[in-house]
């Protein structure tokens, strides 16, 4: 090992990363770009859904429901319709996604305490916002119908009529109490970040050495793998940790996301994580030929499971058992597991060395492979 | 024709494509593993939230409280703690996401008809979950709370009637069962078409340019349109065999039948190649490297897949964006896949999409097409 042969690979790596401008778009602006699309944008918070109402009672109580609905926010009424076929081409065309219909003498019912039916058609296509749509209209009218009950019990001479329903259900959020996407996703966006640009474009560097030729010079020189590969790797642990630096600043500074637990713990956590996926993009630079299949393979490895497998995005929970199963040897896991403790539980090591010792192994395990690999393609 | 320069340009561009054996696994597999990964992975159905119950009360009116969770199938109870602490021990590590707290008086304030509060602690880290979980716990308390009321009152008629004023009658249309997999995998079939066609024409093309076979074609009589068709028209075909496979695994393993009509759903995938073959052919004629090409094939094809509707819907984002995503295609090419799969809808209501893909799919097309001859003429 020689320190003045690293430096100068490192350096090298260097010039290359930041002469390329769209690399470097990549490596800074990407990590802005996604944190500014996934806070504003990109959210499954339902609001404004598109309700088409059909009023055939029109009174006062029908009017004052649908006051409700568009008052809670929840609801935008985007026109009303004057038979089925009218509102069904709603429906079909997509400029409603929920349709209400009051039927004639439904005031009347209500009034007078008979069961009144309303009738609600849901666009199910997009079965989330349908979940969470039926959910937001029950609770409005549930809470309306709470209101019509106290008024007759009152009315009865119950007094007590505030007190009635026998149980009082208190929820308390932990961690995001005001319930806030952003402070979930940052971490997740944090572990693909350093996913793509670790094991992504290591892989893609150094597979582009090899069509291009050059690594046959850099072999002839008195270089040798072990100080090459960690030449290759010292340049995107500084890029990796300045990408998670300013991750951190946006979401504390623009996004308002505290940080409850230990930066520190939080830097070497990642920089464990970021070993792991270099070690990883390595092994793939030294399978693959060319760089479609560098990126083929790092994408199928990296980018998808650490997107979708990984908790970032969709609930882990609700996959089916498989492939939960699957899910475990993908180390974006623990790593967002982690970074979700540090972030919105402050909690510390005495709870998540299961997953840094997971996060370890895999670092071990990958740049161990990649070494012994590098060494017997180079020799 | 079958002797003419199109045609035999066409031909060497099928054998190279079908020569190498990854590229048809890709084309043949792809589709198959990313409906699998879409269609189960890619569900924001909220179910199987662990839960962990401290039961101060241990009597069978608390039990039976419990059991409602566990019934409902949303909630999996997994632990019964004994202290607040053990409970928030629970939380803390992630091991459940919902913790509920049964006073010690439960029972006795239940039947002296005094309301008892029920506390729930939920882990909020995930925003979405949780308020669907709040959600589920609100319907079951409340459900529980007017079958007491009913129990309450039942020998005065004329209230337990009117404890249910409202009786909503929800109708769920064109996706019954409310799961996602019937909203991904028409999706899936949108993001596959784009991926094969924009992906590997602007792949293969950069690859002749790296090797400078694209030079040796360049001084052969062909003429530039003649070599954009040949290049094209293999991953065209793919395209639509692609878009078959999904037609097919969407109907039998995943019970998505398609509801409209097959040969709609054909044209407008049409369309769309438009689109999707000329932002191909545009960053192929920009790109020198194949480095340069990857990285604008991921710039392209990130806002397709986020800004599309593809996961997150449209109508949440705020207004700037909205307006920004019209430029996006596979905006209007989802609209289009799942409104004939799940709806069944004609172009009586697709027409104005249809346009939209037409009039950038021409924008960008003609674009690409100058820009490519340009580089070689």
């Amino acid at each position: 090992m020689n320190r003045k042969r690293i430096i100068a690979i490192t350096k090298k790596e260097f010039l290359h990363a930041f002469r390329d401008r769209r690399m470097l778009v990549i490596i800074f602006a990407l990590p802005v770009v996604m944190l500014m699309l996934y806070g504003y944008a990109l959210t499954f918070d339902i609001r404004n859904i598109p309700t088409v109402i059909m009023d055939r009672d029109n009174k006062p109580i029908t009017r004052d429901i649908i006051k409700k609905l568009t008052g809670s926010g929840y609801f935008k009424i985007v026109g009303s319709a004057g038979d089925f076929k009218d509102e069904e081409s709603y429906l079909l065309s997509g400029r409603a996604r929920m349709a209400i219909n009051f039927d004639n003498g439904f005031s009347s019912k209500v009034l007078s305490g008979e069961k009144a039916p309303l009738q609600v058609i849901v666009d199910g296509a997009d079965a989330n916002t349908a979940v969470v749509s039926i959910g937001y209209l029950n609770s409005i009218l549930q809470e309306y119908s709470k209101k019509l009950l106290i008024k007759a019990f009152a009315s009865s001479g119950l007094s007590s009529a505030d007190d009635l329903m026998p149980i009082d259900a208190r929820p308390r959020v932990l961690y995001n109490p005001e319930l806030r996407s952003m402070h979930f996703l940052i971490p997740g966006l944090i572990s693909f970040i350093l996913m793509i640009l670790a094991a992504m474009i290591i892989s893609l560097t150094v597979v582009s050495e090899k069509t291009r030729g050059t690594m046959e010079q850099l072999i002839s020189t008195s270089i040798n793998p072990l100080e090459l590969m960690i030449g290759k790797m010292v340049p995107y642990v500084v890029i990796g940790l300045g990408d998670v630096l300013l991750c951190v600043i946006v979401g504390v500074f623009v996004f308002g996301v505290h940080i409850q637990g230990s930066l520190l713990l939080l830097f070497f956590e990642s920089l464990l994580f970021l070993f792991g996926s270099m070690g990883l993009g390595l092994a793939i630079s030294t399978t693959a030929n060319r760089q479609e299949d560098a990126l083929l393979m790092s994408s199928m490895v990296t980018f998808l499971p650490s997107m979708l497998l990984s908790g970032f995005v969709f609930p882990i929970n609700s996959m089916p058992g498989i492939i939960q199963w699957i899910s475990y040897l993908v180390p974006a896991r623990y790593f967002i597991n982690i970074l979700r403790g540090i972030f919105l539980k402050g909690i510390g090591l005495n709870y998540l060395w299961p997953d840094t010792l997971l996060l370890f192994v895999f670092a071990a395990v990958m740049l161990t492979i990649s070494a012994k690999r590098f060494k017997k393609r180079l020799e | 024709m079958p002797d003419s320069r199109l045609f035999h340009l066409i031909k060497k561009e099928f054998i190279q494509v079908l020569r190498e054996k990854r590229l048809l696994g890709i084309i043949i597999i792809a589709p198959i593993i990313q409906l699998i990964i879409f269609g189960y992975v890619a569900t924001t159905d909220v179910k199987n939230i662990s839960m962990a119950v401290l039961d101060q009360d241990r009597t069978v009116y608390s039990r039976q409280f419990v059991s409602e969770f566990g019934n409902s199938g949303y909630f999996e109870i997994k632990y019964y703690a004994n202290d607040l602490k053990e409970e928030r021990d629970l939380i803390d590590s992630g091991k459940i996401k919902v913790a509920l707290n049964i006073p010690s008086d439960f029972s006795e304030k239940l039947r002296s008809n005094i309301k008892v509060p029920v506390q729930f602690i939920l882990d909020g880290s995930d925003a979405n979950s949780t308020s669907i979980s709040l959600g589920y716990i609100n319907g079951i308390v409340f459900e529980y709370s007017t079958k007491e009321l009913q129990k309450r009152f039942g020998n005065i008629k004329d209230l337990s009637d009117k404890i249910n004023a409202i009786d909503v009658r929800t109708r769920v249309f064109y996706n019954q069962s409310l799961t996602s997999v019937n909203y991904m995998v028409p999706g899936v079939l949108a993001i596959l078409l784009m991926v094969l066609t924009a992906v590997l024409t602007s792949i293969t093309i950069v690859k002749e340019k790296e090797y400078g076979t694209l030079e040796q074609l360049i001084v052969t009589p062909i003429k530039p349109h003649e070599l954009m068709i040949g290049k094209m028209v293999p991953f065209i075909v793919l395209g639509f065999v692609d878009v078959l496979i999904v037609i097919f695994v969407a109907n039998f393993w995943f019970k998505v039948p398609l509801q409209g009509s097959i040969w709609l759903l054909l044209a407008l995938c049409l369309v769309f190649l438009l689109t999707s073959l000329g932002t191909g052919l545009y960053i192929s004629a920009l790109s020198h490297t194949m480095q340069q090409t990857i990285l604008s094939v991921i710039f392209v094809m990130l806002p397709s897949i986020l800004l599309s509707g593809f996961i997150f819907p449209i109508s949440n984002m705020p207004d700037v964006i909205q307006w920004a995503t019209l430029i996006i295609p596979m905006r209007y090419f989802l609209t289009i896949v799942r409104g004939i799969f799940l709806k069944g809808i004609g172009i009586e209501y697709l027409w104005m999409e249809t346009l939209a893909m037409l009039v950038l799919g021409g924008a960008i097309f003609a674009l690409a097409v100058k820009k490519f001859r340009k580089k070689l003429e």
